[in-house]
């Protein structure tokens, strides 16, 4: 099954060029072009990745990240950075982000990122079932 | 090795923020590139395969690159400029084109607070003999925090003025900087600038303004 993934990044050129190598390549992809469209968009829809630029005029990138997080925690959410530091990637993590890039990315190892943090929320939503048999199990007992 | 003093701190931390915001620019410019080259490569294996290739595609994905190539030669000019302003220590300087260097210069630093920065014109050039590098410094202190006190989505404005003797540059919000300005500008940046440049600075909080008077030359 193919990856959905949406893409969030300001500069129209770089979204028309990667959205249409990512679907030529099997990927369902939706882009947004700023952080409060992307928001909107993940109200509505639910991704396997989202692959979102650090910096945006309007929204700081943290701020973003913390926003995407809050409407969706299960979100697996890929970093496009101008500059990626240890530092920056530890700090990202903590606030939620699955993984970084920096910028020009190569989309190679950015499809491997994306299959990877599918898993990872496949992995997310199989541990939340399970759970939820659980307590159900736990209320009505067997 | 040699401790660099207060005013060469803060003047590195300028350049450095400035310089990373310019170099995030121009990787943004390589992203764009990359990936429409990348384009190419996957239309030319496709042709590989057989499939027809559109000389009107091709002309679009050339155009595109061609853009951000000239975009990026724009963006490495201005690094190149504002590398340059601390060539001399004190120089003549007019003022209005200075701050729409500087406006230039720190754009994708202004576009994250989503407030408008308008910079109006004055009837005469205002010019006065100043250090450029730190002059800069101060004009963007001053509207990074005139911004930092808007609302999302409000402006600023920038007007400049002769005064006997020196000059002014005035910048106008919206709203009232009460709350936010007390204690906190002009800060020890703001303070170590305006004696760098013999200015004074001047908060009007409950009209959101801040002045900034320069004097005619620096000794």
């Amino acid at each position: 099954m193919s990856e959905s993934v949406l893409l969030v990044d300001d500069e129209m050129d770089f979204l028309e060029a990667m959205s249409e190598r990512m679907t030529a390549r099997g990927m369902e992809v939706t882009t947004a072009s700023s952080a409060t469209e992307a928001i909107e968009i993940i109200e509505k829809l639910s991704f396997d990745a989202i692959i979102l630029d650090f910096q945006m005029p309007g929204m700081d990138g943290m701020e973003a990240l913390k926003a995407i997080k809050a409407k969706r925690p299960e979100s697996q959410i890929i970093l496009l950075t101008g500059y990626a530091t240890v530092e920056k990637g530890v700090e990202a993590m903590k606030v939620g982000a699955t993984d970084f890039i920096e910028k020009p990315a190569d989309l190679e190892a950015l499809s491997e990122k994306i299959k990877k943090a599918k898993a990872e929320r496949m992995l997310i939503a199989e541990k939340q079932q399970a759970g939820k048999v659980l307590e159900m199990i736990k209320k009505y007992g067997i | 090795m040699k401790k660099p003093s207060e005013i060469e701190s803060i003047g590195l931390a300028f350049f450095g923020r400035v310089s990373a915001s310019i170099s995030h620019e121009i990787k943004n410019t390589l992203a764009i590139i990359n990936e429409n080259a990348g384009l190419l490569e996957d239309l030319t294996h496709l042709a590989e395969k057989g499939l027809p290739l559109s000389a009107d595609r091709l002309q679009r994905l050339s155009n595109t690159i061609k853009r951000q190539v000239a975009r990026a030669d724009g963006i490495v000019q201005k690094m190149n400029r504002f590398s340059h302003t601390t060539d001399r220590t004190v120089q003549p300087v007019n003022l209005y084109e200075t701050t729409v260097f500087v406006t230039e210069v720190c754009d994708r630093l202004i576009s994250i607070r989503n407030v408008s920065v308008n910079v109006t014109p004055p009837a005469t050039p205002v010019i006065v003999s100043s250090g450029l590098f730190y002059l800069e410094h101060l004009i963007w202190a001053c509207m990074d925090f005139m911004m930092h006190a808007q609302r999302s989505g409000n402006a600023i404005t920038l007007t400049f003025e002769k005064r006997s003797p020196g000059a002014q540059i005035k910048l106008s919000g919206s709203g009232s900087l009460e709350t936010v300005s007390a204690g906190i500008f002009p800060s020890q940046t703001e303070k170590m600038l305006q004696e760098s440049l013999q200015a004074d600075i001047h908060v009007d909080a409950g009209n959101a303004e801040i002045l900034i008077l320069l004097p005619e030359a620096i000794h």
